[in-house]
């Protein structure tokens, strides 16, 4: 009966992010956010192994006050407890930092089998934090896995990588990151998402965990949206007999450019 | 065989810039890359090559001239990260490494990021270009379609860099092999099977012209359509790819254009039926010339269009497919 942690992030939901016209710098006040989608699917497989074999799922989460949304929509989605390590500073860090901070309240909970976390974040994508945790905890890794079985006190886990699929086992406890591949998330009923309003998640605080606040290891100095000048000619063909003339215009066109034969 | 002694960490002295990558075809490029960096930090390029039985690797990297440090050692078969990071740990702090870099795989940027935990250093991963004045950053992808300038204020910094960000370098004289020693425990991994990637015939990265379905495109059969008008307009450099949901969803090829999937740089890239996904965009970004044809005249995609057609792909393709050939 494993007990799994899964660590989660409440991302920035990048489709509907806006950058400023005139600097090209992302509005990030009061841009939208939502549970990462390969987050979404650490959680699943979680549950989906306490539905085969039994065992607990935490799920955990760092950031300032608007964390509490993405541990609600866990708790929705069926875990049995959330933590929650909060401060004011703590929804910037970088990736290096945050992986201390999830490492020191992992250190609190009374035991685990299997740490379970997205691969990449939706909004950052860094892909360290599974295998930072893994080093920082001592325990082996397998990243972007799109399958997971666990036999006895091993696990089994089918990766994409870029030579071909591999299968891999290890011993737990270790770090699994999961991929879009690996299953469909569920969607919480509306009675569970009414219900996941009422549970209120454990805050570890910096001091708890023994983490005091330090010099950020990588700093963003400036993010754009690059300008790529596009013509923007547009034919409507909603109509069929537009589409004749719409067609001769743009073979002219591609042959100006020298882009076909 | 030279043995790695103990060595205190001699905090802002260290200049040398080490360099690995677990796929070695990127390593080459590395170290044009590397070397650049050395002109400014004033140290040498050291490449790592680790694993077991990598020896008969190394004669390929130290052809481009420079010092190859081997650990060749039966505990690191089959790769794990933990213990690839803990070899790495051992060379930078050895061998006085300010920067380390790494070729941005999968695996690599596992290893990229154990050693930067190990170490409590600042890590960068997907770096696509470096600049070095005023002060060294590191650009990377954020918010899928967004470019993000960052600075590791630690000493020494790791980042993982993304293939092709440099050219390879000429091959030349001057390169040395030096086999080292490092204490390392087993690998905890145990590789059950692995089964390679099948070639592909059609490498979309390579094509001259793109045509990329989408899943406007309702059945597999009618890629022929979108491989017609491929043809048409490029000949043998015509290709056809697809997006993401038609490849990893519906399993119609093997693999999709976008950031998970191939960035592709075409002289002509069309885009049929694809509503546009900033992760789709940022994979086609650098193509020279963007057509873009969907009903949907609200489709993200035409944002990022040279030409637009709003239009049924089934009425559109066919017949630009027969104009193109006269």
């Amino acid at each position: 009966m494993p007990d799994i942690v899964v660590c989660i992030k409440q991302s920035i939901d990048i489709e509907q992010l806006k950058f400023d016209p005139s600097t090209r710098a992302p509005i990030l006040a009061g841009a939208p956010k939502k549970m990462g989608e390969m987050d979404k699917r650490a959680v699943e497989e979680a549950l989906r192994i306490k539905g085969r074999m039994g065992g607990s799922v935490i799920a955990l989460t760092i950031g300032g006050a608007e964390v509490e949304d993405v541990m609600r929509r866990a708790y929705a989605m069926g875990v049995d407890e959330g933590y929650l390590v909060t401060g004011p500073e703590l929804g910037s860090l970088d990736s290096s930092t945050k992986i201390k901070v999830l490492t020191a309240a992992i250190k609190k909970m009374p035991h685990f089998d299997l740490v379970l976390c997205g691969a990449a974040s939706s909004d950052f994508f860094s892909w360290q934090v599974g295998p930072g945790l893994a080093a920082l905890l001592g325990v082996p890794v397998i990243t972007s896995a799109k399958k997971l079985d666990i036999q006895g006190d091993e696990l089994v886990v089918e990766c994409d990588l870029e030579k071909g699929t591999y299968t891999l086992k290890t011993k737990m406890p270790a770090v699994v990151t999961t991929t879009l591949d690996i299953n469909e998330p569920r969607v919480p009923s509306l009675m569970a998402v009414l219900g996941a309003s009422k549970k209120k998640a454990k805050v570890l605080t910096l001091e708890e965990i023994k983490m005091a606040p330090a010099k950020p290891l990588v700093q963003v100095s400036s993010i754009y949206m690059p300008e790529v000048k596009r013509k923007k000619v547009i034919f409507d063909c909603s109509e069929a007999a537009k589409l004749e003339e719409a067609m001769n215009r743009l073979i002219d066109a591609l042959r100006k450019e020298e882009v076909m034969e | 065989m030279r043995y790695v002694r103990k060595k205190s960490w001699n905090k802002g002295m260290n200049k040398n810039i080490l360099i690995f990558s677990e796929d070695l075809g990127l390593l080459p490029e590395l170290i044009s890359g590397a070397r650049e960096v050395a002109s400014k930090l004033g140290g040498e390029v050291l490449a790592a090559v680790i694993g077991s039985k990598v020896e008969g690797e190394t004669k390929e990297i130290s052809k481009y001239g420079i010092k190859v440090l081997v650990v060749d050692n039966a505990a690191l078969e089959p790769f794990d990260a933990g213990r690839y990071g803990e070899v790495l740990q051992q060379l930078t702090v050895n061998y006085s490494a300010e920067l380390i870099m790494i070729g941005a795989t999968t695996r690599g940027r596992d290893v990229a990021a154990s050693l930067a935990a190990k170490l409590g250093i600042g890590c960068v991963t997907e770096v696509f270009r470096i600049d070095l004045e005023p002060e060294m950053t590191f650009y990377r992808s954020m918010y899928a379609t967004a470019i993000a300038k960052e600075i590791i204020t630690s000493s020494p910094k790791v980042i993982a860099v993304k293939p092709k960000t440099w050219a390879r370098p000429e091959t030349r004289e001057g390169g040395k092999i030096e086999k080292v020693n490092v204490k390392v425990e087993p690998s905890r991994i145990v590789q059950v099977s692995v089964k390679p990637k099948e070639v592909i015939a059609e490498k979309i990265e390579d094509a001259e012209v793109a045509v990329i379905g989408g899943k406007g495109v309702e059945k597999k059969e009618d890629l022929e359509i979108l491989r017609h008008l491929a043809t048409a307009l490029g000949g043998k450099g015509g290709k056809v790819g697809v997006t993401r949901p038609l490849a990893a969803d519906y399993k119609w090829m093997s693999e999709w254009v976008g950031m998970s999937g191939v960035a592709i740089k075409p002289k002509l890239y069309v885009g049929v039926g694809i509503s546009g996904q900033p992760q789709h965009i940022v994979g086609i970004r650098d193509s020279k010339i963007v057509v873009v044809i969907n009903k949907d005249p609200k489709a993200p995609l035409f944002e990022v269009a040279d030409y637009g057609i709003v239009g049924n792909l089934y009425e559109v393709l066919p017949l630009l497919t027969e104009k193109c050939k006269k």
